[in-house]
Order: C-alpha cells, then sequence, then structure tokens
C-alpha cells in the first residue's frame, strides 16, 4: 500500500493496563499488533469481550496513547504526540460512533450534529448539519431535544455528526449494541452508505458476525491479537 | 481493620463518603456556630455585666433580707452588696454633695476598680473596695487625699483616689462626686436614717442557669421599690447594642445552617442517585421493600455515626481561632461552652441525614425496576410529592429546634420554599434567551444550554442553591454594615467625653458662651428638674397594670425633666408633632412600655409640687450617642418655677484639658464628670461585637464552599464524559478550557444577580423589622453580589475542575 492512499498505519503497537493480582503487575491488553487501512476501506475488527477490540479502536483513533510501536493516523505519528496534538488531528477529519451514542443532552439534533463542526470552525456548518440530518431521515426532529428521541433516532444523529464533518476516517464501537436487530441494521445500511459518498476510511468494532462480514475485511482479534 | 469488622461498621453506600463529608461539616458548622452563638454571647453579657459589676443585680429602696443573699449563694452564686446615697461633706468649709457608697468585701463581682495612690499617678486595678476604716474618693475630691473628713458622725481618712468604678454611670447627669467606704462603717456614720433615701443593692453573679433560677424565685417576692435588674434593662447605652447583636448572632446560625441543609439535601439526593441502580437489582431478585429500606437505614445510621465525631471535634476546634483573635486582642478567654451545642449538632445531623435520604428511596421502593434499569424518566406522582414532604418536615423540624419557636420556623421555611421554588423559574427565562439567542461561539452557547438547562440536570436548582447560599453571605455583610455604619453614627469622632452637671441654671448661658470663647464644642445647656411620675391620664402609677421589669423600673424611675426649643439631636418624632411649649415629648420604649398615647396626661411631682401636661409627641432617642437624653422633655413654662440645675456634654481634647481648672474656679458647684473611660469600655464592646460579626461571615463562606463543592463533585462523572466526548470530537485544551469557565462564570453571574437581589428585597424587610434600620438601595451590594458570584463559583469550581480537563477521550469507549 503506498503511503499516500494510507488511512491509518500500525507497527508493532503494543498496551497494558495494571493488573490485578502481585503475580500478573502488568495485563497485556493489545500486543505487537501491525495494521494498515486506506482510504474508502471498511475494516470490520470483531472478538470475544475482553480481547482488546475497543483498546485498538481507541489507539487508532488517538483516544489513548500505546506502550510501544508506530502509530499513524493521516499521515501524522501520533504515537509521538500528546493528547492537544492528537485531538488537532482529529478535529474536523475524523468522525465517531459509539455504542451508548454519547450526544449532548439538553441540546437539540441539529446543536449536535454542529458540535465538532463548530469547534474546527468549518464553513456552512449549519447547511452542512441540516443536510447531514436530513440523510439520515431526521429533517423532521432538528429541534428536538436529543433525550426525547428513541435509541435508533439517536444513533441517527451521532452518525449525522459523523456525516456533517464529511470525515476522512469514520470509526465506530460497537454501534448497534444498544439497538434492536432491525434498527441496528438501518444504522450499519446508513454507515457504508456514508462511507460510499465521503470515500471516508471506516474501522467498525463489533462482535456480531453478520455485520462484521459487511466489511472489505474482517480482522479477528483474540488475546490482543490477530488471530491468522 | 478486619473484614469482618469492616463489614459490620463501614456503610455500604455508594459515594457515601460525600455525603459523609456534608455532614461532618453540617455538624462543625451546627456545633461552631452553636458554640460561637453560646460563648460570645456569655461574653459579650460578661462584658456588660462588668459596666454592672455584676450578673444581676437587686435593687431595693430599703434594706434587703438576708435570706436573699443566703438564697443566692445557695444557688451556687457569688454575693456582694452595695447601699448608696447622698450624703454631704465639708470642704473648705464648705458643703458638698456627694455619692457615698458603702460596698462589701466581695465588691465588685464583674469588672474592676480601678485606684490612684496619688494625683495624676497611673490607674491601677484593685480586687476588691476600700477595707474597714478608709475612705476612697474620685478624683474630683483628690483635694482631700491624706486629710480625715467628717461623714455623718464618723471620721475617716482619705487613703485612695478611685479612677475607675464599673457600675458608675447609670445616671450619668446626676452624679455627685463618689466617695466610697467599707460597708462595715456605714452604720457608724449615722447616715441611715428613714429619710436618707438610700438605695440598697444585692449584686449577685455565676451561671446563668443558676442566675435564672434565682431571677424566677425573688421576682415573685419584689415589693414596691424593689426591682431587679439584668443587662437586658439596666443600661439603656448598652442594650441596643446587645440586641442586635445577638439578633444578628441567631440570624447568622440560621443562614449558615440554611446553606448547611442545602449541602447535605444535594449530596444526599446524589448518594440515592448512584443507590438506585443497586435497589433495582436487588428489587428484580425479590428482595422486598421493606428489607431494602431496613438495609439502607442501617446503612445511614453507620453513616452518621461515622460523621458526628469527626463533626464534632471540628466545630469544637473552630472556636480556637475565635478565642486566639479575642484572647489576643483583648486579652480574654472565651468562657466554658455547655454540651447543648454538641447534643443539638449531632440530633441536626440526624434528621436532616434522614429528611433528606428517606424521600428518594421510598420513592425508589416505588418505582418498577425496569424504569430505573432501563433509565426511564419516572413520571410526577402524588405520592412523590407527598414524599417530598418528609424533606420539609426534617427542614422544619431543625429550624425550629434552632430557633425554639415554630411560628418563626414556620414562616422562615416557607420564605425559603418559596424563593427555591420560584427562582429556577426566574432564572431559567434570562439564561434560555442569553443562551438561544446570545452572541459567542455556537458550540458554546449549545453546550452550556446544555450543562445548564438540560433537563434531568437541575443545574438551576443547584444555582438557586448557591444562590441563596450568596444571598445569605450578602445578607449578613450587608446587616453587618448596616449595624456597623449605625454604631459609627452613634459614636462620632467628636462625641462628648465630659459632662458638666449641677450648672446654677442662671449662668448656664454664660458657661456655654465661656466654653465656646475656648474652642471647646458642648451641647447646649439643659435645665433638669427631677421628678417622680405620679399619674398617666389621671390613673395613679401605682393602680396601673404594668408589665415587665422596664415598666416597673420607669415606674419607679426619678425623671430627670428637661426642656428644649429644638429637637436634640439624634432624635426624630415618631408621633405627633415636636411642640415644646405645648405638652410633654416622651421617648418612645417609655411610652411603649407605660402605654402612653398622644394626648394622654401625664402628671409629674416635684418636692410635693404636682404639676401636669398633655403628650404632644413621642420620640425616638439613640440612647448610645453619649449626648444629653431624655425620657421626657416637658415645656418651658412647668420647669420655669421649679428648682432646677443645667447640664450640658462637651468634647474636651487634651490641649484643652487644661481650662477645666479654670472652670471650676470661675464655676464652682459645677460637677465635671469624665466620661471617656466608660466610653472606651463600651467601644471595646462594640468592637469584639463586630469582630464577632465578621468571624461569623467567614464561617458562612465556608458553608457556601461546601455547598459548592458538593454540587461539583456530584456532577464530575458527567462532566468526565462531555469532556471526553469533547475531546473525541477534536476539541482543544482552549475550548475545553471555554466549556468548563463559561459553565462557572455564567453559573456564578446568575447566582450572584440573583442573591444581590434577594438580599435587597430581604434586607430592606430584616433591616427594619429586626434592626430598626432604614432600608437602602445598594448599587454596591449588586457589583458585590455579580462578583462574589463569579469569583466565589469560579475559582474554586476551577481548582476543583481543571483536573478533568486532562480527562483521556478513551473513557467514552470503556463507558
Amino acid at each position: 500500500m503506498n503511503a499516500e492512499n494510507r488511512c491509518i498505519g500500525l507497527s508493532g503497537v503494543s498496551k497494558s493496563v495494571a493488573g490485578a493480582t502481585a503475580d500478573a503487575p502488568r495485563l497485556q491488553i493489545v500486543e505487537d499488533i501491525s495494521l494498515e487501512v486506506k482510504f474508502g476501506e471498511a475494516v470490520v475488527i470483531s472478538g470475544e469481550s475482553g480481547s482488546g477490540k475497543t483498546t485498538l479502536l481507541g489507539l487508532m483513533a488517538g483516544l489513548d496513547s500505546a506502550d510501544s510501536g508506530r502509530i499513524e493516523l493521516l499521515g501524522e505519528r501520533i504515537d509521538r504526540m500528546d493528547e492537544e496534538q492528537r485531538a488537532a488531528v482529529r478535529r474536523g477529519q475524523v468522525g465517531f460512533v459509539f455504542q451508548s451514542f454519547h450526544l449532548v443532552r439538553g441540546a437539540d439534533a441539529l446543536q449536535n450534529v454542529l458540535l465538532p463542526m463548530e469547534l474546527a470552525a468549518l464553513p456552512d456548518a449549519a447547511e452542512r448539519a441540516r443536510d447531514s440530518l436530513q440523510r439520515v431521515g431526521l429533517s423532521g426532529r432538528l429541534e428536538t431535544p436529543v433525550e426525547r428521541l428513541s435509541g435508533g433516532e439517536q444513533q441517527r444523529v451521532a452518525i449525522a455528526r459523523a456525516y456533517a464533518l464529511r470525515p476522512r476516517i469514520l470509526f465506530a464501537d460497537e454501534p448497534t449494541g444498544n439497538l434492536d436487530r432491525r434498527t441496528g441494521e438501518q444504522i450499519i445500511d446508513l454507515m457504508f452508505a456514508l462511507r460510499d459518498d465521503t470515500g471516508a476510511a471506516l474501522v467498525l468494532v463489533t462482535h456480531e458476525q453478520r455485520l462484521a462480514e459487511r466489511g472489505d475485511r474482517q480482522l479477528w482479534l483474540e488475546q490482543g491479537r490477530f488471530d491468522g | 481493620m478486619n473484614a469482618e469488622l469492616r463489614r459490620l461498621l463501614v456503610p455500604r453506600l455508594s459515594g457515601a463518603w460525600l455525603l459523609a463529608l456534608a455532614l461532618v461539616i453540617t455538624v462543625s458548622i451546627v456545633t461552631a456556630s452553636q458554640l460561637f452563638t453560646d460563648r460570645i454571647g456569655r461574653m459579650l453579657d460578661r462584658q456588660a455585666a462588668e459596666l454592672l459589676a455584676a450578673d444581676l443585680l437587686v435593687v431595693s429602696s430599703e434594706p434587703l433580707p438576708d435570706s436573699w443573699t443566703a438564697l443566692a449563694r445557695a444557688h451556687g452564686l457569688k454575693t456582694a452588696a452595695t447601699v448608696s446615697l447622698r450624703s454631704a461633706i465639708f470642704v473648705d468649709d464648705a458643703p458638698q454633695l456627694v455619692e457615698l457608697k458603702a460596698v462589701s468585701r466581695d465588691y465588685p463581682l464583674r469588672g474592676r476598680l480601678e485606684i490612684r495612690d496619688r494625683p495624676l499617678d497611673p490607674a491601677r486595678p484593685v480586687a476588691q473596695g476600700p477595707t474597714v476604716g478608709e475612705l476612697w474618693v474620685d478624683d474630683k475630691l483628690a483635694a482631700l487625699l491624706g486629710d480625715r473628713i467628717e461623714l455623718g458622725e464618723a471620721r475617716l481618712p482619705v487613703t485612695r483616689l478611685i479612677a475607675f468604678e464599673p457600675d458608675r454611670g447609670g445616671s450619668l447627669f446626676n452624679l455627685a462626686p463618689r466617695v466610697m467606704m467599707a460597708l462595715e462603717d456605714l452604720d457608724a456614720t449615722g447616715l441611715i436614717v428613714p429619710s436618707s433615701r438610700a438605695r440598697y443593692r444585692l449584686l449577685v453573679a455565676g451561671e446563668a442557669a443558676a442566675l435564672r433560677a434565682f431571677r424566677s424565685v425573688i421576682e415573685p417576692l419584689l415589693r414596691e421599690g424593689q426591682q431587679i435588674q439584668g443587662l437586658d434593662n439596666a443600661r439603656p447605652e448598652l442594650r441596643r447594642t446587645l440586641e442586635r447583636t445577638r439578633t444578628f448572632f441567631a440570624l447568622a446560625t440560621l443562614l449558615t445552617l440554611v446553606i448547611a441543609m442545602i449541602a447535605i439535601a444535594l449530596t444526599a439526593a446524589q448518594a440515592a442517585a448512584r443507590e438506585q441502580t443497586m435497589v433495582a437489582v436487588m428489587r428484580s431478585f425479590g428482595i422486598s421493600g421493606r428489607r431494602l429500606l431496613r438495609h439502607q437505614l442501617v446503612q445511614l445510621f453507620k453513616l452518621w455515626l461515622w460523621a458526628v465525631p469527626p463533626g464534632l471535634l471540628l466545630g469544637w476546634l473552630a472556636q480556637f481561632p475565635l478565642q486566639g483573635l479575642l484572647g489576643a486582642w483583648f486579652g480574654l478567654r472565651l468562657p466554658e461552652a455547655t454540651v447543648l451545642p454538641y447534643a443539638q449538632a449531632a440530633l441536626v445531623a440526624a434528621i436532616a441525614l434522614l429528611g433528606f435520604s428517606l424521600p428518594p428511596l421510598l420513592r425508589l421502593l416505588d418505582t418498577p425496576p425496569s424504569q430505573v434499569l432501563r433509565a426511564l424518566p419516572q413520571p410526577p406522582s402524588l405520592r412523590a410529592r407527598l414524599l417530598r414532604g418528609i424533606s420539609l418536615l426534617a427542614l422544619f423540624a431543625i429550624i425550629w429546634l434552632m430557633l425554639g419557636q415554630a411560628l418563626q420556623a414556620a414562616v422562615l421555611l416557607l420564605v425559603i420554599l418559596l424563593i427555591a421554588g420560584l427562582m429556577p423559574l426566574v432564572l431559567r427565562a434570562p439564561l434560555r434567551l442569553l443562551l438561544r439567542y446570545g452572541g459567542g461561539r455556537f458550540w458554546l452557547r449549545a453546550y452550556l444550554y446544555s450543562r445548564l438547562l438540560a433537563p434531568g440536570r437541575h443545574a438551576l436548582t443547584v444555582v438557586t442553591g448557591f444562590s441563596i447560599t450568596l444571598m445569605a453571605l450578602l445578607l449578613l455583610t450587608q446587616v453587618k454594615d448596616a449595624l456597623l455604619e449605625d454604631w459609627a453614627l452613634q459614636l462620632p469622632k467628636d462625641r462628648p467625653n465630659y459632662f458638666l452637671v449641677n450648672i446654677p441654671p442662671e449662668r448656664s448661658a454664660e458657661l456655654e458662651s465661656w466654653l465656646a470663647d475656648r474652642g471647646i464644642s458642648a451641647s447646649p445647656a439643659y435645665p433638669l428638674v427631677r421628678a417622680r411620675l405620679t399619674a398617666i391620664d389621671g390613673v395613679p402609677v401605682s393602680e396601673l397594670r404594668l408589665q415587665g421589669n422596664e415598666a416597673h423600673r420607669l415606674v419607679n424611675h426619678v425623671f430627670n425633666l428637661s426642656w428644649s426649643e429644638t429637637l436634640p439631636p439624634d432624635n426624630a418624632v415618631t408621633a405627633g408633632t415636636w411642640s415644646p411649649d405645648q405638652g410633654f415629648s416622651v421617648e418612645q420604649g417609655m411610652a411603649e412600655e407605660l402605654g402612653i398615647g398622644l394626648g394622654d396626661r401625664l402628671q409629674f411631682s416635684v418636692g410635693g409640687e404636682v404639676f401636669e401636661a398633655p403628650v404632644r409627641s413621642i420620640r425616638s432617642v439613640l440612647w448610645e450617642n453619649f449626648r444629653p437624653n431624655f425620657y421626657v422633655l416637658a415645656p418651658r413654662g412647668l420647669l420655669q418655677t421649679l428648682p432646677r440645675t443645667a447640664l450640658l456634654s462637651a468634647r474636651v481634647t487634651h490641649e484643652q484639658q487644661a481650662q477645666l481648672q479654670p472652670l471650676l474656679q470661675r464655676f464652682p458647684g459645677v460637677l465635671l464628670l469624665d466620661v471617656s473611660e466608660l466610653m472606651d469600655r463600651i467601644l471595646g464592646i462594640i468592637d469584639r461585637a463586630s469582630l464577632s460579626l465578621q468571624f461569623f461571615l467567614a464561617f458562612a463562606l465556608l458553608a457556601g464552599l461546601l455547598v459548592l463543592l458538593s454540587v461539583l463533585f456530584g456532577s464530575r462523572a458527567d462532566r468526565a464524559r462531555e469532556m471526553a466526548l469533547l475531546r473525541a470530537l477534536g476539541a482543544s485544551g482552549r475550548h475545553l478550557r471555554a466549556a468548563q469557565l463559561g459553565e462557572l462564570l455564567l453559573m456564578g453571574l446568575m447566582a450572584g444577580l440573583f442573591a444581590a437581589l434577594l438580599a435587597q428585597l430581604i434586607g430592606a424587610v430584616v433591616s427594619v423589622r429586626l434592626f430598626d434600620l432604614s432600608p437602602s438601595f445598594s448599587p454596591a451590594l449588586w457589583l458585590t453580589g455579580a462578583l462574589a458570584g463569579v469569583v466565589m463559583v469560579s475559582l474554586p469550581g476551577w481548582l476543583f475542575l481543571r483536573h478533568g480537563l486532562r480527562i483521556r477521550p478513551m473513557r467514552l469507549l470503556r463507558g
């Protein structure tokens, strides 16, 4: 894969946390992971609970720092950066969809979508936010406080929030975990449609095999290492 | 601690330590504020008592039975006795009227006598009065030092000069020079005869409870011409100062307590909210509500057990800075406190803990577990509202306990509820307008809108709580400032330090101009006629149905009637019109005590001559201003024919002291009373009172900070999640700081401005109703409120929250 087409690059990345007992002072969560993701590619990371999926996603997105190894995000070496610098890399270029939605309570759907664009000082923010909410089928709920929306609708707002940025990468952590099967499928459809529209890379963490099969590439994580 | 003991003793409540902290601080606030009130109140009493030379006096026109002294001693009280009467001595073959005072060995019980061995020597304190066979005289009779003088049938040597006598000055204008002797020598003088009009005083001092008990036994035994004087009715110039200081302490304690209650209510609600998942899960497993309730009550009891001792200890320790401050300043030790404040604090903690923890718990037991576990909103119900009533009852019980009066407690609770209920509504509208349509970054407004106005966050309730806290602080400051200002006004820098009495009326004009020629500022000379009140509206005073000691004291009082063409300084007509030639003008307090109204005819008697006139005006009098003040001003025409003298007050500077000797030579017979010593003592009391007020303010501030910290602590998980979200979405450190500071500044500003509004409104009522001060609009209060709100919320808030800015966004993925 040439460097220009590379969206994320991991090389020999490891992460451990403090262990619970004196016998095992450190607990290895992710061990010697190497991975490359290119723009437009949908990579699905699966694994059992505790396999390190979420930690790996956090390392790739710069939400967490590694103990060792090299991490490149959008052409920048983020493993050498501090929290502030990593946030600057993400700003306006990276979208997130979380299992628990993580919307700002009290604010309405439009305000939630506007939030990251305002932080990134993007132009035409209001117009893009409205388009984005229309794209996810919520044009009629723009000014509804998010806590009055159903779980599926809240996740749509979260997708619209990510979509409005026209991100170069979309990270999704168990995006259907709190939704019923039918709503979950709609959400996945939306995310893939967003990927198709923007040409962004999609990194999806899920433990549902059915969703994993929709990725361009499936990776199975077991005890912090890729299996096979 | 082993595991079994820990299981038994440590409460199993999520976040219990936070509630425990609030309880500890509440207990310490109640303990300390009660101790302060208790001890400072008693210290002030003692200081004032030094001016009475006792805690309590029984005054009589005839000898008091020995059994009363024995009774006081049986109550564990110390006693002393004095007999005072007017007599005459000869100085240079001229008769000189003197105030003779015979004192027992233990006199004075409070305060100290100060004497000089020679004129102009520095004064030195002594433990007791003259011994048998000697006389002490005041400075005005300094020429007699070393002489033997005839006092009735006795002839005794003058051995010391009296520089200060603690209980001198009750009637400043009537003082002839003092001659003091041992009580044992009095009989030998032969001066005590039926017509000598001696005043017999039994001085009593000791613990408050014993004094109350003694008073309750003696009061029914009092006959005409006998009365009890305590601090409450003895010295008008002190009474108002003491009453106001006490009222202020009561107000400060109560407001500090309200702040503490807000803190405990907030932390108890937070603790209950954290428990709800556990309770719902247990309910899902089929555990009965009764069992869960019992479990929770046990946990609360353990919490109480853990929180009360450190709270009491902190409260106890908190008095030492005050003691150090006052002790170092004034060389005094505060009197020991009683056990009551500790018991009250522990009880308040128990009531508050149950009152604020039970309602959310009972409501939780009522709610289907699925509703809790799925985080569905709980619909409002009548039962939920009724349950909230438990908190109100608890609050009422606490205020009642502290105030001791149910009606006042109910009114105060109503005011608090009205404010707490209305204020979020009042706050919502301007905040909504500002955040929806105001300028500035949209994302920031959206974030602040979410933090401050989102349902379920109760941010406005918190702002209301903090606003009430600030209001209490502003109110205390405002009232304190008004009190101090009032005191300062009463005691201007040019206050008089000398009284000139016994001025022959025909020479008063000459004396006035003599003083003016020498640049000595003086009041006009007031005529003085000593008269007894004999009837009100035709009813003899002996037939009046009087209530209270003060009324009895007044009818037995020998009034100094005076006359003035203009209303004297610091007097104000409160009813009727100022018409000095057409009738009496009566002091307001006296009019209230004796039920005197406009138009009532007062009859006075002077040496058997009786005269009467109608009351034309009622006046308020500022007794504390150390100028000549009068209960009754009479028409000039009535006084002109009666035997009279005149008096005036003067401010004699240090440089003008040399003029005093020529004055006395020019106007022989005029007595010069130096009241600067007495005033210094009274000023000392006022100083101490104001220092205590400021100390209280600091304590209330501490309670306010506790409210803020408990609020910030309670919302930290929510806040951390949002900071992590902003970080994940690319927010820079500057963005995060702007979000946090914006929230704190806005909260502080809103709380400060509304606190100023409330303090202005309530302050006006409190000033008028409790302290008899005029209400005033104060722009400074608004500025102070806004600034105090911003600083008090932002500064500690920022110190507390800034660590949260380093949050790792990975927290979001970890849930």
